[in-house]
């Protein structure tokens, strides 16, 4: 039941949206497939594309560089280049808008400098631009492709490069012919991570003005009202969506994973002289731009009027959003837990099918997402104050739409599948034996995931919920089109906050997000060096 | 007088410390040890993916590795067999041998090929990929692989350790000849005696960081210089022998020592189950057999002599009995050394 129910949550609001199709289109939409879906599609492509090719170069090369040599600052990077996760990208966006417009400090410093009027009597890159949203995205999404190739090109390939070189191979080989075809599928997986990532983007895009088709559904939503324009905006998004699925699934086809290989771990080679100081420049940049300068930033714009905003009132919304996040992260593991125990119990083919349908969710937009859950809760909605009105003469308006329900519901279909990755790992390491060994002791189902399975998984269940969390704290797109009136998360306060440019008070919300959004990055760093600490030493 | 291939001396690393090992042209050495006793990091230090923290390496004469200087791996001319084989898993077998050829003509290469897979008998394996063949064809490829650029010296580590009984039977036989027929020099790192017993013409025990004992198989059996080689290689009784006016006795009887003058007053000797003969002596017997222990067609039994315990080979003999009382005598290959304490 538990598979059937989650991916139950992936599949109707996938349905919903596709079902419009069914429908005639509504005028609105032969406005918008006239004038605007090119102009989405292309922007679209353009930002997917770029973020998706650049984060694959950055990542690749920042992790090439760890891995294979050692330089000032080398265990420190190796760590900090991790750290741009930790921001959410549309705060990332709103700092970089703010410092480099031209009455940010930059351009003031540039114009005090050398002694400039105005922004007119030089050239400087525009930000606020398609570049500049791919810009921002690539510092703040990067480090998905430098997580899975660092430790190939660091432990996994190692023995295979140490065979190249007693095979007489140089460096050029080695990278070519052995480190690339092996590394390919992760930094194709990673680069592919970030273009997901790029396309359910709605705050940095938004902010730099750039309509791609997270802003197209946003605001044919609200400024429309057109939920079934909407939708199949939404499915063209989806159509992206599968593409880079398939891609992803194709990209592993005929290749043989090296993951699996127990590396040997050789130490780096150590760089001397301007190469050392070259590769620690190399390093620095990419931390430095994708999270210490925005961090600084942040903390010094918060120090502004810190007195103003750290009211009740802040303190009353950083406890309703720790409480909607960690309340609803505790169901999705629940339910993710519950689904993969179903399939572990029934092994069978169609239960794992439906537990990675249960996956799918993460990969479909926030904004995708919302518009299928409006769609069949707006008809539940109406169905139901119809009959009331017709039974009893009541009139209760639309119960569940406009309400939390609908968030949660939200967030589940997002981050359930962010909840079972960390679970279905643990199960990977408990032998079936084990479940065979509590039945043939006679304990029942129940009694194996209490006191067999909850403690053996407890570090992974309180993991999962963790990333769950924050993952829900984070979430943008969704929680502004689902969020009841009047509602607000620490992520649309600080979002809202600077769209209104109010800079002092959005970075202290910003602030709060990108400490919480430290624990993550930390726990990735533990599970990075322990999963491969004894081949490092 | 030709000097040795390969000449190591006062390498430390880790658990190594000032390991001393020559290896002659054309002979085949194996580092035996215990996981742990530094005989992988021995010979990573010798193809030079790994760095010693001090010490000195020749190859062919040539300093390899020293206070003076570092020769790349690259450069070494030293080839690898790696425990996980290596193989590149995105590259066909014809092309993971090719790979270290690719300096050399396309005719050469195909000339070299085609020989390496005859040597190895992997003749039809060309297009596949690593994962699409078994373990013993990996470990046949690895070698060809290896061999094919003709190296100076042929590193093996643990060659053997992924592979099943029988496979590894058999190519532990096959390598041997082959690397005798074309006069490879060798080293094999194993933690299995038997390996190391049917490859090589010598082996190193290694334990504690240093080289117990040098010596071709059958001197390390018959006289091991240390308790650690003597188990190692077999089953072992231990039993203490004392020098009494140049004559060297022990509770079993008396024993020849070799070069018993450089020997001190009292020792251990090791003693091989097979080397003990019974007789049965139901009157007159000064030991009792304890249990009989079947390993396989043979027969061992514990006897108790005097309150100590020792193992005997009964060989095939199924006749005996558990509580018969026995003599016992001693029919020694050769004389005996005592051990030095590790």
């Amino acid at each position: 039941m538990w598979p059937v129910i989650g991916s139950l949550f992936v599949l109707i609001p996938i349905g919903a949206i596709l079902s419009y199709w069914l429908a005639p289109p509504s005028d609105d939409w032969s406005h918008i497939a006239e004038n605007l879906l090119g102009l989405y599609i292309r922007n679209t492509v353009a930002v997917v594309g770029g973020v998706g090719l650049l984060s694959a170069i950055l990542g690749t090369a920042t992790a090439w560089l760890t891995a294979h040599y050692t330089f000032p600052g080398h265990r420190f990077l190796q760590r900090a280049l991790i750290l741009p996760l930790a921001l959410p990208a549309y705060i990332v966006a709103f700092i970089y808008a703010n410092l480099l417009d031209s009455a940010g400090p930059v351009q003031r410093g540039i114009r005090s400098l050398f002694g400039f009027e105005s922004a007119r009597d030089y050239w400087f890159p525009q930000i606020l631009s398609l570049p500049g949203v791919i810009f921002i995205l690539t510092i703040a999404l990067y480090p998905y492709v430098y997580l899975v190739t660092m430790p190939i090109f660091r432990w996994h390939a190692r023995s295979y490069t140490d065979a190249g070189r007693l095979l007489g191979g140089n460096w050029w080989t080695r990278i070519t012919r052995i480190e690339m075809p092996l590394a390919r599928p992760a930094i194709v997986g990673g680069a592919l991570l970030c273009m997901m990532e790029a396309l359910a983007d709605y705050g940095s895009v938004k902010y730099f003005g750039v309509r791609t088709f997270t802003v197209g559904i946003y605001r044919t939503w609200f400024s429309f009202g057109d939920l079934p324009a909407a939708a199949r905006l939404c499915s063209c998004m989806l159509l992206g969506v599968f593409l880079l699925i398939l891609l992803e699934r194709l990209s592993r086809r005929g290749r043989v994973s090296v993951a699996q290989q127990e590396g040997t771990g050789c130490p780096a080679t150590r760089l001397h002289g301007v190469r050392a100081w070259l590769a620690t420049l190399l390093c620095a940049l990419p931390f430095s731009l994708g999270f210490l300068i925005p961090f600084l930033s942040l903390a010094w714009w918060a120090t502004e009027d810190w007195r103003l905003v750290l009211t009740q009132d802040y303190w009353a919304m950083l406890s309703r959003s720790l409480f909607l996040a960690l309340s609803v992260s505790m169901l999705c593991v629940l339910l993710a837990w519950l689904a993969l125990f179903s399939g572990r119990l029934l092994r069978k083919r169609g239960v794992t099918a439906l537990n990675q349908t249960m996956s799918l969710g993460y990969a479909v937009p926030g904004a995708v997402v919302s518009v299928g859950i409006l769609v069949p809760l707006a008809a539940f909605d109406r169905g139901l104050a119809g009959w009331l009105d017709r039974q009893f003469g009541w009139d209760i308006g639309l119960l569940v739409t406009g309400s939390i329900g609908a968030l949660v519901i939200a967030y589940l279909v997002r981050f359930l599948a962010v909840a079972s990755q960390p679970i279905d790992a643990a199960y990977q390491r408990i032998p079936v034996e084990l479940d065979d060994a509590s039945f043939s002791l006679g304990r029942a189902p129940s009694r194996l995931l209490g006191s067999v399975h909850r403690p053996l998984l407890q570090r992974s269940l309180i993991a999962a919920a963790i990333l769950v969390g924050i993952d829900i704290m984070k979430e943008l797109p969704a929680t502004l089109i689902l969020r009841p009136f009047n509602f607000d998360t620490m992520a649309t306060k600080a979002f809202e906050l600077a769209s209104e440019e109010q800079l002092s008070a959005a970075s202290i919300y910003a602030l709060t997000l990108g400490l919480i959004g430290l624990v993550p990055v930390f726990l990735l760093c533990r599970y990075l060096e322990r999963s491969h600490g004894s081949a490092a030493t | 007088m030709v000097p040795p291939l390969l000449e190591i001396s006062q390498l430390s690393k880790f658990t190594l410390a000032d390991v001393q090992l020559d290896v002659w042209r054309g002979e085949i050495v194996t580092l035996l040890g215990k996981s742990g006793s530094g005989k992988s990091t021995l010979l990573r230090c010798i193809c030079g993916i790994e760095r010693p923290d001090s010490g000195l390496i020749r190859l062919d004469g040539e300093e390899i590795e020293g206070p003076n200087r570092f020769l790349p791996p690259e450069h070494r001319g030293v080839g690898l067999v790696f425990q996980n084989f290596a193989l590149f898993p995105h590259l066909t077998v014809e092309e993971n041998i090719r790979f270290g050829l690719k300096q050399l003509p396309a005719g050469e290469q195909q000339r070299i090929l085609r020989q390496q897979m005859a040597l190895q008998q992997i003749e039809g394996l060309e297009k596949r990929y690593p994962h699409q063949i078994s373990g013993g064809q990996q470990q046949r490829v690895a070698v060809a692989r290896a061999l094919a650029p003709s190296p100076r010296l042929l590193l093996l580590d643990e060659p053997f350790s992924n592979l099943d009984e029988q496979v590894r039977h058999d190519l532990r036989i096959e390598l041997r000849e082959l690397f005798k027929a074309q006069g490879i020099t060798a080293i094999i790192v194993s933690h299995a005696s038997n390996d190391a017993v049917t490859t090589s013409d010598r082996i190193a025990f290694l334990d504690g960081g240093q080289i117990q004992q040098l010596a071709p198989p059958v001197d390390a059996y018959d006289q091991p210089s240390t308790p650690f080689v003597a188990s190692y290689l077999g089953r072992a009784n231990l039993v203490t022998a004392r020098q009494r006016e140049g004559r060297w006795t022990t509770i079993l009887g008396e024993v020849p020592i070799d070069d018993p003058s450089s020997e001190p007053a009292e020792g251990v000797l090791c003693i091989r189950p097979e080397w003990i003969g019974l007789e049965r002596a139901p009157e007159t017997g000064d030991a009792t057999i304890q249990r009989i222990e079947t390993i396989g067609p043979q027969h061992f039994a514990t006897i108790r002599m005097e309150s100590e315990d020792f193992l005997v080979n009964l060989a095939f003999d199924r006749s005996w009995q558990p509580g018969e009382r026995v003599r016992v005598h001693l029919a020694l290959p050769r004389p005996l050394r005592c051990l030095r304490k590790t």
